[in-house]
């Protein structure tokens, strides 16, 4: 910490040393300018223009416009403004250290170009023709533009279309952008026939540009290994950024919707009370949850366990330990078979070293903590599966069972 | 059926008592400004063929319709406030688990210093310790133009619903309560710091799993701009937590410093983080674990090229003490963007970037390559967008080895035929992956065509698109998927008022097709809806 500190220090002190002409992008001899903020909403390097909904004026439905002029080693006269494509000029409220604002109350949808004029005391200007900047306030509401970016993220990602969902995600993406992309990309090369839908339950807007969304969602996935077509539904919260004009994925929550291959490295939290289960994938198998999320502290889905129906290669919710859908439930850390089934351990080995299923021996219910080994199972109807238990990660109540499986549809105990 | 039937009529005489309560509302509230919405989506469903269980969609009828009001006063006095509600009905529980629901509340009062809202509200305090929406009510004072702190504060459940709130059986969560408070104090016109304290307090759990933490997190956050086009911003935060059923407990730090500098051509930024293995933050965002460090330099090297590079570090196991061993990744990557990369193609445009992935422990070792380019142009008066990937994954020891190809274009046009504006647009998109290791080669192809037209003088809008999916899995099964959309909206005369009022359809269809027949099905889908606002 200390040396944090230091670090710091030393930094504030060569910025000091800005005033002084020694840093590079302090004071040069030619006038500048440069606008800083919008209604608190920053212009950064790049920005030419920028377009606002109706929330972001003021309650007098004014704009603020900031920025910061420099008149260069003879100072700074004044800075003047035009709004209207240089048809016209109005002096700028300047500081002594060159900090101008201006105010004006805009029409919605009518696009504002701004030019600047920063006029030294030795009669030079900058150069105005770079200071061009276009601001438009949209009649819209941002809850609106959330919506419609939503509905563009979950078509690009239906589509596989990297490109066009990233165009979405914020710079300052709470779990990093880049690992957000990796994620994508694996998603894309694993699954097909994504069939993702979703209706907005709410959408509170923050006081710092942020907004705060609820939503719903099914899916419908395929994974390309297995032809394996995983199914759910359930809530989810994500928080868009709108500072840069345009809503920007800011954060999400399990459970994920987007970039399931890295789930455990993206998302930190959980929403309260989903009511779905946590799809991740890793490399060529499929992980369900019983109750959980991936991280290690925060709670859980009340009431809900999974389970799976081999014939459909479904994953099920649950709510009732007695009566549920799946060929078996994994339930506490148990695996739990459906009424009529039997499972039976067939110790540590590979299920691709197992080519039949026992005729007897087989029980209700059993340990999934059993990492490493086989076990044969006897579904309901009468047909056999075989699982290979790869992880039984138990953290309750956020067990998560990972398996690998046979299923013979012809009813044999052979594989 | 007959509850169907039941549920539609119900729907109906919704909608029609809706419209009722908009003409009234809308003569006694003529003084103040008030809006009422409402969004009517009528849904039937069809699917057949032996795996039609693998199908989402609700079978036959339902209905969703979504109803708000908002308001707002007193602008330009002393108070003003504005207001909104809304509520969901539907019979479908892929929409919601609830037929009627309550899903947004919100009031706020205003005057130029201070604020209060109640309802749904939503605070973002810092990364670290409260950035989240609850139920509940938050004040924030601020007068602008002057060097007085900013300060603002919270309190409420974080329900995800309003059912949840009174305990309704379908939604019940746990009651985690939340109270968090920030100070932000400017130092000057280029500097400010800040102070948030956030605490959480879980009780009435749902079930035996349920886990019931108390917490308490402290952050400092700063801003700083010592110059015009640089930006240091940071946050230092501690946070311990209690977890009182299984008695557990935990504490840990978390720190990240940002450096963005500016400069006409150039922007150089520098981010480092570190969130130690047991910080916890139930109402901020944090990944724990993990130190990481990111640079990048942006280089505009003329007003048509521009230049990025990045090198992206993190690493988890800040305690030591991982089975596995430390997880290591190094993410460098370079991207050249181009304007007009040829000069006779003035409207055309070019990306490459190369990517590189390594992430490495004990037990695993892998090095991802990733090469993608773009390039737009605009071919008489047909828009294209072609993207191509290459990505080369290899995890050592044998574990995988493939290399992947990805193609996609789009064609777009526009064209005006008497008062009708025609948008045509092809896309077609390959996907080839070889698994070396197998020696097995899965290859995905998809065509598709559509047809957007616009007849402004008749306010309608509609779009046709169609197209197939084929995948080819050397080794498992293949499947194909036909599909085909229909939708349109359209504003008659009597929605004219309001942009936001409109007619809206959709017709849809899917056939998915296996190798194994049995899993064969098909999707049918009609949509109509109508939303009206004003």
């Amino acid at each position: 910490m200390k040396k944090l500190f230091f670090w710091i220090f030393l930094f504030l002190s060569f910025s000091n040393a800005a005033n002084a002409g020694l840093w590079p992008f302090g004071k040069s001899e030619k006038p500048s300018v440069k606008l800083t903020k919008v209604n608190n909403i920053s212009v950064t390097r790049g920005m030419k223009k920028l377009s606002l909904f109706k929330e972001f004026l003021d309650t007098r439905g004014k704009v603020e416009i900031k920025g910061k002029a420099s008149g260069g080693k003879s100072g700074l006269k004044s800075v003047k403004i035009s709004i209207n494509g240089k048809a016209t000029w109005e002096e700028c409220s300047t500081s002594n250290k060159g900090a101008f604002k201006y105010e004006f109350s805009p029409n919605f949808d009518t696009p504002y170009v701004i030019y600047l004029e920063a006029l030294a005391n030795n009669g030079k200007t900058n150069n105005v023709i770079k200071s061009k900047f276009t601001l438009t306030f949209s009649e819209k509401s941002s809850k609106k533009a959330v919506k419609e970016t939503l509905a563009d993220m979950f078509k690009a990602y239906n589509e596989k279309k990297l490109r066009k969902f990233m165009k979405h995600v914020g710079r300052n993406f709470t779990s990093e952008k880049k690992i957000l992309e990796r994620a994508l990309r694996k998603d894309f090369s694993v699954l097909s026939d994504i069939d993702m839908r979703f209706t907005i339950n709410n959408i509170v807007l923050g006081k710092n540009g942020k907004v705060s969304v609820s939503l719903t969602y099914n899916r419908r996935l395929v994974k390309n290994s297995t032809g394996l077509s995983l199914t759910d539904n359930g809530n989810t919260h994500m928080v868009f950024d709108l500072s840069k004009g345009n809503p920007m994925l800011y954060s999400m929550k399990q459970p994920l919707l987007f970039g399931l291959s890295e789930a455990s490295t993206l998302v930190p939290g959980a929403v309260q009370g989903a009511l779905a289960s946590f799809f991740a994938l890793d490399g060529s198998n499929i992980t369900i949850s019983n109750s959980s999320v991936l991280t290690e502290i925060l709670p859980t889905i009340p009431n809900n366990f999974t389970g799976y129906i081999f014939n459909i290669k479904r994953t099920t919710i649950e709510t009732n330990p007695s009566v549920f859908q799946g060929d078996f439930v994994y339930l506490g850390d148990n695996i739990v078979m459906n009424t009529g089934g039997g499972v039976r351990d067939l110790g540590v080995k590979d299920i691709d070293d197992i080519s039949e299923a026992p005729t007897s021996g087989y029980s209700s219910t059993i340990s999934a903590g059993l990492t490493g080994h086989t076990l044969a199972l006897k579904l309901p109807s009468g047909k056999y599966a075989l699982i290979e238990i790869l992880s039984d990660i138990v953290t309750i109540p956020l067990n998560t069972l990972t398996f690998k499986y046979k299923y013979n549809k012809s009813g044999d105990r052979f594989f | 059926m007959n509850n169907k039937n039941a549920l539609l009529s119900l729907s109906l005489s919704v909608t029609l008592s809706f419209i009722l309560i908009f003409i009234f509302f809308a003569r006694i509230t003529q003084a103040a400004e008030f809006h009422l919405s409402n969004d009517y989506l009528i849904t039937t469903n069809e699917t057949s063929g032996r795996g039609k269980d693998s199908s989402y969609f609700t079978t036959g009828f339902s209905y969703l319709d979504t109803f708000g009001f908002s308001g707002m006063g007193g602008q330009n006095k002393r108070l003003s406030y504005n207001y909104s509600a809304g509520l969901n009905f539907t019979g479908d529980e892929m929409n919601d688990i609830k037929k009627v629901s309550l899903v947004n509340a919100m009031l706020e009062l205003k005057t130029v210093n201070h604020s209060l809202s109640m309802g749904d509200i939503y605070q973002s305090y810092s990364r670290y310790t409260f950035d989240t929406a609850l139920k509940g009510v938050t004040y924030s004072f601020l007068k602008k133009g002057t060097l007085l702190p900013q300060i603002s504060g919270i309190f409420g459940w974080d329900y995800p619903r309003w059912d949840s709130l009174w305990n309704d059986p379908l939604t019940k969560t746990l009651k985690r309560e939340g109270f968090a408070i920030r100070i932000k104090q400017p130092l000057s016109d280029n500097l400010w710091v800040g102070y948030t304290q956030a605490k959480t307090k879980d009780t009435d759990s749902v079930d035996e799993y349920d886990q019931l933490y108390d917490s308490i997190n402290h952050s400092f956050d700063f801003s700083f701009m010592p110059v015009s086009g640089i930006i240091l911003t940071g946050e230092r935060a501690k946070s311990k937590y209690v977890e009182t059923v299984f008695d557990d407990s935990g504490k840990g730090g978390a720190y990240r410093l940002d450096l963005a500098v500016t400069q006409d051509l150039s922007r150089i930024s520098i981010e480092y983080e570190n969130v130690h293995p047991e910080f916890s933050s139930f109402f901020g965002s944090a990944a724990q674990d993990r130190r990481k460090i990111k640079t990048r330099w942006s280089y505009a090297s003329s007003e048509k090229t521009d230049l990025d590079f990045m090198l992206l570090y993190y690493r988890d196991n800040l305690n030591g003490d991982n089975e596995y061993g430390t997880m290591r990744n190094w993410s460098p990557e370079i991207t050249l963007s181009m304007e007009t990369p040829f000069e006779k193609r003035e409207n055309s445009s070019a990306e490459i970037t190369y990517h590189f992935d390594r992430q490495y422990d004990n037990d695993s070792s892998t090095a991802d390559h990733y090469i993608t380019a773009n390039y737009q142009d605009v071919f008489f008066s047909v828009e294209s967008n072609t993207d191509i990937a290459w990505t080369i994954y290899r995890t050592e020891d044998a574990i995988s080895r493939s290399n992947e190809l990805t193609f996609n274009t789009s064609l777009n046009s526009e064209t005006e035929f008497s008062s009708l504006i025609m948008k045509p647009s092809v896309n077609i998109g390959a996907w080839k992956t070889r698994d070396k290791l197998s020696f097995t080669t899965d290859k995905n192809y998809e065509y598709a065509a559509g047809l957007e037209m616009e007849a402004p003088s008749l306010k309608l809008i509609t779009s046709l698109k169609a197209g197939e999916n084929r995948m080819f899995r050397e080794g498992s099964d293949d499947s194909e998927k036909f599909f085909a959309v229909l939708s349109g909206t359209w504003r008659p005369g009597f929605l004219d008022r309001n942009i936001q009022s409109y007619i809206y359809f959709s017709a849809k269809f899917n056939q998915f097709s296996y190798t194994d027949d049995s899993e064969n099905f098909r999707e049918k889908s009609l949509n109509a809806g109508i939303r009206t606002a004003f």
